[in-house]
């Protein structure tokens, strides 16, 4: 079964997000209400998918995938959905390596579609 | 009389009386003070264990009608039961109805597509709107504000007529509030209302709309250049600086009539504009201006930046020539600056006065002509 991580400080939307993951059979969906659960998540287990916001307490979405590609040395795909849409950040978030970026506000079908893709489904 | 026995069984005198009494007051107080802040310690909580209720509750009743209304053909009756539940908690208390506004508001602002326009159904057959309308009717600016929000974030757009009322407000946060509503509202003419608005446009609302436009389809954005010959000094000001951030060369006819202003911030701001639209058109026009404006160093500046970018003649040329020998330095600067880029003539032209006014403008002539700074 697949596991995915949904990071992002704003309850609603996480739950809308694990909803409609769950719906679709993704897999189980774990969350996180900022960066430091992240972490100590990501830390604890392997995901085969990070959703995850920039702007969180702690620790930002971008530090998210630093601490995955250079700490835990995984591949794991990430998707970075934020309400910040300037091409620095996204650029920012592809050069760390990000596999996928969202700007906020988002369709969460479309977010499912991509979901989908990467995880190869 | 109790009071009085213990006080003579224990000899106690005037002074010491004053003290007790002093004492006790402040025992009270304090006792009273403490319980206020108890209870109102354990009604807050109360109040906010009961919002996440709420919240949760509406959360799980959202996400079910709107991933299934989008993902698959749900029968309109399970539809319905699910409104008709969230109404039943609704009914209970203004409280409930604020929550499940404030849910509505919040997911609005981060989904959109479909999703989105199945919160503004949800909104309209919960008759939230009604509630957010009624707001508008309330004596304090904070909930009309906050009506003004609710109906604009879920894109209410029969209640322009109600809000428009604002525009005119005394409370400056409440008219920047209508001011967006307004253009996030009008689909058709976002900005209609400035054509007979006599208020204040702040650097909020300016940022704002900007923004809104900017996200905005091109064809709802509209020719600033209508609102040129405003009675509004604020909103010429606005619409020059819109059509110059926008681009909108169909303005650069109606600019030459700004250069005649009464207020020097339009002309600064006109000068600005046609620099940065390149009107070359207007060369005839703003070289003319040259004597006119002699005096007022800043315009003066902007007026051999302007020409600097968009001369074509020799006598384009010869008007920024005339500005060489200005009092103030930074109008020196700008035209020998101008000449310096023009072309190989206005070069010249500026060498020429350089030795004619023995190297006065050797420095600024060295300064531009550094290619490190270029």
């Amino acid at each position: 079964m697949m596991k995915i991580l949904v990071c992002d400080d704003d309850e609603a939307l996480v739950s809308m997000v694990r909803f409609k993951l769950s719906r679709e059979n993704f897999g189980e969906v774990f969350k996180a209400a900022d960066g430091r659960e992240a972490k100590r998540l990501l830390d604890e287990n392997t995901f085969d998918l990070i959703i995850s916001d920039i702007h969180m307490p702690f620790h930002s979405g971008l530090e998210i995938v630093t601490h995955v590609r250079q700490v835990l040395k995984k591949n794991t795909p990430i998707i970075i959905l934020s309400a910040e849409g300037l091409e620095e950040t996204v650029l920012q978030a592809f050069d760390m390596g990000a596999n996928d970026f969202i700007t906020k506000p988002f369709s969460p079908a479309e977010l499912a579609i991509r979901v989908k893709r990467l995880l190869n489904l | 009389m109790m009071y009085e026995q213990w006080v003579s069984a224990y000899g106690i005198t005037a002074e010491e009386k004053v003290f007790i009494f002093i004492g006790m007051f402040f025992f009270i107080a304090a006792f009273l003070f403490i319980t206020f802040i108890l209870i109102s310690r354990f009604t807050k909580n109360n109040r906010q264990q009961h919002e996440v209720a709420l919240r949760n509750h509406f959360q799980r009743s959202l996400n079910a009608i709107i991933i299934m209304e989008t993902t698959s053909a749900v029968p309109d009756s399970s539809y319905r039961f699910k409104i008709e539940s969230l109404k039943n908690v609704m009914k209970q208390s203004s409280f409930a109805r604020q929550v499940m506004a404030n849910q509505l508001v919040a997911l609005k602002k981060t989904i959109s597509g479909s999703s989105s326009k199945i919160l503004e159904r949800i909104y309209i057959e919960l008759d939230l709107h009604s509630y957010s309308i009624r707001k508008l009717k309330r004596g304090s600016w904070k909930m009309k504000a906050q009506g003004i929000r609710e109906l604009t974030e879920l894109n209410y757009t029969d209640a322009i007529h109600s809000i428009r009322n604002f525009l005119t407000a005394n409370n400056k946060t409440l008219r920047e509030e209508t001011f967006l509503a307004l253009v996030r509202l009008d689909q058709d003419k976002p900005l209609s209302f400035l054509d007979h608005y006599t208020g204040e446009l702040t650097p909020w609302m300016r940022i704002n709309i900007h923004y809104h436009l900017s996200k905005s389809d091109s064809r709802r954005i509209p020719d600033f250049s209508q609102w040129f010959t405003s009675s509004n000094l604020d909103v010429v000001l606005f619409s020059l600086s819109m059509a110059r951030q926008l681009r909108q060369t169909s303005a650069v006819t109606k600019l030459p009539e700004l250069l005649s202003h009464s207020d020097v911030r339009v002309v600064a701001l006109t000068l600005e504009t046609i620099t940065e639209l390149e009107a070359y058109d207007l060369a005839d026009v703003v070289a003319e201006k040259t004597a006119t404006f002699w005096n007022n160093e800043k315009i003066s500046a902007r007026l051999v930046r302007c020409l600097g970018r968009i001369s074509y003649t020799h006598e384009h040329k010869q008007a920024i020539l005339t500005y060489l020998d200005h009092p103030d330095y930074n109008v020196r600067f700008y035209a020998a600056k101008a000449l310096y880029t023009l072309d190989d003539e206005a070069r010249n032209m500026l060498q020429d006065f350089n030795r004619g006014m023995n190297g006065i403008l050797s420095g600024i002539i060295n300064h531009i002509s550094e290619p490190l700074l270029q």
